[in-house]
């Protein structure tokens, strides 16, 4: 089970409307490298894992994803505080105000809509976790394209720490990968 | 392998790894832009005080997950998590409810605003 905190991982204060960048930073809400895959790619992964270790970093990496996914909701929510429909429609979200008005729908920045087709499970640890280090510097390149598209403050500074998270994550998957690698082909660990 | 934390890991204050992303100094890969938060007000300062050390003891948490036999990052884990606590009930006391438990008051304060995703 889980238990809802009523705050946020990092701080969300943008003072600035900017719909365009609500409309590229939705995608790391339900895009295909987002944290909604992100927190449900782990949390289905979890089960199979050979030891307590894997068990315990996927659940602790897929929690800290939900998390990461209201610091975006958050991000995406007040960008888009006053803007007018008219605005929206001149910035191209025209549609997305006729589908879901104001409200945070999963999506990318192309209006995509979320599906579970995004990741695997295949309950083979290595190749799991190796779709998981993939998933973290996936992430990571999209944060940086996001970076890249604007210079407000108020929204680089949740981008970084969100960006940052996929590298310690990575670290950790990354750990985990070559702990099983060497459990489980021993001597031929080199392989992989 | 049994590596400690302190062979192999150079850590930085909660408040700069808040601002990073990172308690590691040596995973820290900085792009384009690292945070400076400055708080406006005491509750912003409370808030985010109750965020670097829950996210300090975070980030020794998913350490731990691979490391459990190390000591003293259990032992730095349990400090930031009591300090993370301290400043949680400091702001409770002031400013409205973070985490249900068994001490609430009525009338009931856990609905009120600000939402996280609110500007206060």
């Amino acid at each position: 089970m889980w238990k809802y905190e009523k705050k946020l991982q990092f701080p969300v204060n943008i003072k600035k409307k900017n719909i365009q960048m609500a409309k590229y930073i939705i995608t790391q809400n339900g895009g295909p490298n987002g944290e909604l895959a992100a927190t449900l790619r782990y949390l289905n992964q979890r089960y199979t894992m050979p030891d307590d270790k894997g068990k315990a970093v996927l659940s602790d990496i897929a929690t800290e994803e939900m998390a990461h996914m209201e610091i975006i909701s958050a991000m995406v929510y007040q960008l888009l505080d006053g803007a007018t429909p008219e605005e929206l429609k001149a910035a191209g979200l025209g549609s997305q105000y006729t589908e879901h008005g104001y409200g945070i729908y999963p999506q990318d920045s192309n209006g995509v809509p979320f599906t579970a087709a995004y990741f695997a499970v295949t309950s083979d640890p290595l190749a799991d976790i190796a779709e998981d280090m993939a998933a973290e510097q996936k992430a990571r390149a999209v944060y940086e394209n996001l970076m890249n598209l604007t210079d407000d403050e108020d929204i680089l500074a949740p981008l970084s720490f969100l960006r940052q998270r996929e590298v310690i994550h990575y670290e950790r998957f990354k750990e985990l990968y070559e702990y099983y690698a060497k459990m489980l082909l021993g001597d031929k660990s080199y392989l992989i | 392998m049994n590596t400690n934390m302190n062979d192999i890991l150079k850590l930085v204050s909660p408040k700069e790894a808040l601002n990073r992303g990172n308690l590691f100094e040596n995973y820290f890969w900085p792009y384009k832009y690292v945070a400076n938060l400055k708080p406006s007000n005491e509750r912003e300062d409370l808030m985010q005080k109750i965020q670097q050390f829950g996210f300090a003891a975070h980030e020794l948490n998913l350490y731990l997950d691979l490391h459990p036999d190390d000591k003293q990052a259990v032992g730095l884990y349990n400090q930031y998590s009591e300090t993370a606590n301290k400043y949680l009930n400091e702001y409770e006391q002031k400013y409205g409810c973070i985490e249900l438990d068994s001490n609430e008051k009525y009338p009931w304060m856990w609905i009120n605003s600000p939402w996280p995703w609110e500007k206060l």
